[in-house]
Formats: structure tokens, sequence, C-alpha cells
């Protein structure tokens, strides 16, 4: 097995790992939340998966300014890639915050402001997999995209800060201040949740960018064989 | 404030719980089988591409 292998069952294995902890504490070791009973143990998979969402789009946005600096394939595909695993965290936060919402409010979905900027968010790079989808000349999508990437992460921080800049149903963070409001069981379970998924998209992002990689060597052999075609005719 | 009745709600946990890990792990199995249909359409085309060229 080559060391580039080795190092990637080694990434699934520590995920893996990782990932079993970490539903084991959500479901055995961390206590019920008083007033919200076993409903806010949801936060664990729902705030890790918001933060992985905020990080994909954070790699998107330094990914096409370098892209657009350099003009080097492997950071669209970085992007590429990232985008992809970003809306996908992204819909999963709006369900599981769904899922939350219905026994804690009374209702699947309101139009507040965390909620209705998220919504937004993925909207946005749902709209960057379509430019790219319909683009099929691959330095024009790549640049196109990387401008898409560079203005739609303007929306991060509106998302981020809407639970301060106005008046939201959502609750206020409960962890990101500087006296953290929750017992330490709780704490260590939401650190050890936040990297699972941390480690879920690093590997996630490693096999996700082998597969561009892969298609775009299809892409030059289709050509080689077509060029051949060609040639030999 | 809980709208009624907290301590019934695992219903909600186990479908978030759900939701997640098939979503992941569909995703993964969906990049999984990309990549080896990829591999696969490589070798062909690298093999046509040698073919073609002995030919």
């Amino acid at each position: 097995m080559s060391n580039g292998a080795t190092a990637r069952t080694g990434l699934v294995a520590a995920t893996l790992v990782t990932s079993a902890v970490a539903l084991a504490m959500i479901a055995f070791y961390v206590p019920n939340d008083r007033v919200q009973g076993v409903v806010q143990r949801i936060f664990y998979f729902h705030l890790p998966i918001a933060w992985i969402a905020y990080l994909a789009f954070f790699v998107v946005l330094v990914a096409s300014i370098a892209y657009l600096m350099t003009r080097d394939a492997k950071w669209d595909t970085v992007a590429r890639a990232s985008v992809e695993i970003g809306v996908l965290f992204t819909t999963l936060v709006l369900i599981t915050g769904s899922l939350w919402g219905k026994p804690i409010w009374n209702t699947w979905w309101s139009w507040d402001a965390r909620l209705t900027t998220t919504l937004v968010l993925w909207f946005i790079y749902v709209g960057y997999i379509m430019l790219r989808s319909y683009t099929p000349d691959r330095e024009r999508g790549a640049r196109f995209g990387a401008i898409v990437g560079i203005v739609g992460f303007i929306d991060i921080p509106i998302v981020h800060f809407s639970v301060q800049w106005w008046r939201t149903l959502h609750p206020e963070p409960v962890v990101a201040r500087s006296n953290p409001q929750l017992p330490i069981e709780m704490i260590v379970t939401l650190g050890i949740s936040l990297l699972a998924m941390t480690l879920v998209y690093v590997t996630l992002m490693v096999y996700r960018t082998a597969l561009e990689r892969l298609r775009d060597e299809n892409r030059e052999l289709e050509n080689e064989a077509a060029w051949d075609e060609r040639a030999y005719a | 404030m809980p709208s009624a009745d907290p301590m019934g709600s695992v219903g909600y946990l186990i479908a978030a719980a759900a939701v997640t890990l098939l979503a992941i792990a569909g995703y993964a199995l969906m990049l999984s089988r990309w990549i080896n249909d990829a591999r696969a359409r490589n070798a062909r085309l690298r093999d046509e591409v040698r073919r073609e060229r002995k030919g």
C-alpha cells in the first residue's frame, strides 16, 4: 500500500472512531437539558454541522481568491469540492434545526433572521453548483465560480451575527462567549462532536478532490483519444 | 421555551441523528462509486489511446 493510501485509510479510521465516540457520548454520557429535555441533544449534531458549513465556505473563499490570483486549476478543484460538501452540510443544518424547532417552537419553520439568512446561504451555493454545471468551458466556469465563491461568503457573517443584529427566535451563542454557560460534560461532548465532524469534512474533501482530479484526467484522455482519432484517420 | 412534554421528544433526536448519518454515509458511498467509475473510465481511455497509437 502506498503512503497516500495508508494515510487515507488512517484518516477514514480516525473519522469513524471519533464519530462513534461522539455518538456514544450524545446517547449515553451527556446529561439532559433541564428545560428542553432530550431534544436539546440535537444541538450536538446541529452546531458541528453549522461549523462545517462555515468552514467549507471559508475554504471556497480562500481557494477562489487563490484561483483568481494564480489561475491554477488545483484551487478551482478545492473550491468546487468544498462547495458541494458545504451545500450538503447547510441542508443538514436546515433539517436538524427544523427537527429541533418543531418540539421547542412548535413549528417546523419560521421566517426568522437566522433561518432566512441560512436559507439564502443555501441558495447562493446551490446557484454556484448550477452555474458550474451549465458552464462547460472549464476556465470560464472556474472564473465565474470564483466570483460567486467570494461574493457568496458575505452571507456568512450575516448568518452568524443575525441573532445579535435582529430580534430572533434562534438562541444566542451559548459556547462562543467569554463565559460559556454549559456544564463540563456538555462542553466535552460538543468538543468531540466538533472534532468528529471536522474529520468527516477533511475525509470527504480528500475523496472529493481525488474525484475531481480523476475527472480532469478523463477529459485530457478524451481529448487525446479524439486527437489521435483525427491524426490516424 | 418548551411547547409540551420535552422528555417525549426522543423521536426528533433520532430523526436528526438518522438524517445526518444517512446523508453523510450516502454522500460518501456516492463519492466512492463515482471514483470507481472514473478510474474504470480512465483505464479504458488509456487503453484506447495506447491501441490507437499502436494500430
